[in-house]
């Protein structure tokens, strides 16, 4: 997980954790990840693998650090390393935490669209115990003192066509992002008027609606 | 009136504006009342994400019923979520960590409490040297300040 491995005292110590196909740290994967889904709208797609292997490495620098805590080593060198599996968990958590506040807030967005395919097995768990309380919270406060007709949860009435009660998440929002390749243009909006130049390493404000497709293939990061 | 409302080919009497009326007023009722019930539901989310599952009592005491079987029901998800995914404990780890360990004042009489491994004796005004996730649900709930400097 440092980016330096080469320890003077001490066993060789395999702080990385091995390196995915492109060359890049876990540690390096999960933060981006972690970028990409604080500043994202939407949810994005779960990334199981990479939560897994995080975790795997995670205890492992665990138990490193209680072996060397034991032996008595160098309290800077203990304290060096438990800093950096700090903050390894601290973004694992804060993953998982951003992605069960969006489930939160946008539920029966989700639900509805394929955007129930992004979520974790345990994540989908946990979003139909949400719909599943907020529908009783609903009912048993508000709902069922409304003539019949009005007691829809999704829909204002029994007149309405489409599910007019649930909050969609705003696609609209200002991003900055930066691309890692050069991607050329790419249209601002749907009538192609404007275009944008994206170039390797610049950072960009542009709306989310735009560059959508692109986050979700992992070309451009949010920042 | 209510039947009429609810069909879209109704006549065009004198009474069909009426009903328009009612029914738009009674969708706007809806509207209103739902916001207020899903604003409180929202903050009783943010409430389970701070304190977990049990509520101060002076927040308690401000909520009706079916609020607190809400949040009962909802600290009881996340609860199961964060067992699902191996123990995972989301509720500590709010802010980026600055130091691996934080120095705390102590500032209820908490009493011998097992923190890691060691029993500690939390007593009012002690000082100690906590790691962060041992001391953070304490300082999230007021029982512990952190000194900084």
């Amino acid at each position: 997980m440092a980016t330096d491995s080469q320890e003077g005292s001490g066993p060789r110590i395999d702080d990385d954790g091995g390196e995915s196909p492109m060359g890049q740290s876990d540690v390096e994967l999960l933060k981006r990840a972690w970028c990409n889904e604080k500043a994202a709208p939407q949810i994005l797609e779960f990334q199981t693998a990479l939560v897994q292997r995080s975790r795997e490495q995670i205890h492992h620098m665990e138990e490193i650090v209680e072996e060397l805590t034991q032996r008595g080593d160098d309290p800077l060198i203990v304290s060096i390393y438990q800093m950096d599996l700090d903050r390894a968990q601290f973004l694992l958590r804060s993953y998982v935490r951003i992605r069960l506040q969006k489930v939160e807030t946008a539920m029966l967005h989700i639900a509805k669209t394929d955007l129930w395919n992004r979520l974790s097995r345990q994540e989908q768990n946990f979003a139909r115990r949400c719909i599943d309380d907020m529908g009783n919270y609903m009912e048993e406060s508000v709902l069922s003192k409304f003539p019949s007709g009005y007691r829809s949860n999704l829909k204002q009435s029994n007149a309405s066509e489409d599910d007019d009660m649930v909050p969609e998440p705003n696609l609209d929002t200002f991003v900055f992002c930066k691309s890692q390749n050069s991607i050329g243009s790419i249209p601002l909006d749907d009538s192609g008027d404007e275009i944008v130049d994206l170039v390797a390493g610049e950072l960009y404000v542009l709306r989310y609606k735009s560059i959508k497709p692109y986050v979700e293939r992992g070309q451009i990061d949010l920042v | 009136m209510q039947e009429e409302g609810l069909d879209v080919q109704s006549t065009r009497n004198a009474d069909h504006f009426g009903m328009l009326i009612h029914h738009l007023s009674l969708l706007r009722n809806k509207r209103c009342l739902m916001a207020y019930a899903y604003k409180r539901a929202e903050i009783l989310h943010g409430l389970s994400w701070k304190v977990g599952r049990v509520l101060p009592p002076e927040i308690e005491g401000k909520l009706n019923d079916v609020e607190k079987r809400y949040f009962k029901n909802h600290s009881s998800a996340l609860q199961s979520y964060m067992k699902e995914m191996g123990s995972l404990d989301l509720t500590v780890d709010m802010v980026p960590p600055k130091d691996p360990y934080l120095k705390v004042r102590v500032l209820e009489d908490i009493g011998v409490t097992a923190i890691g491994d060691k029993d500690t004796n939390l007593a009012h005004h002690s000082i100690h040297f906590l790691k962060r996730t041992d001391a953070e649900p304490y300082i999230l709930q007021g029982m512990m300040e952190e000194l900084i400097g």
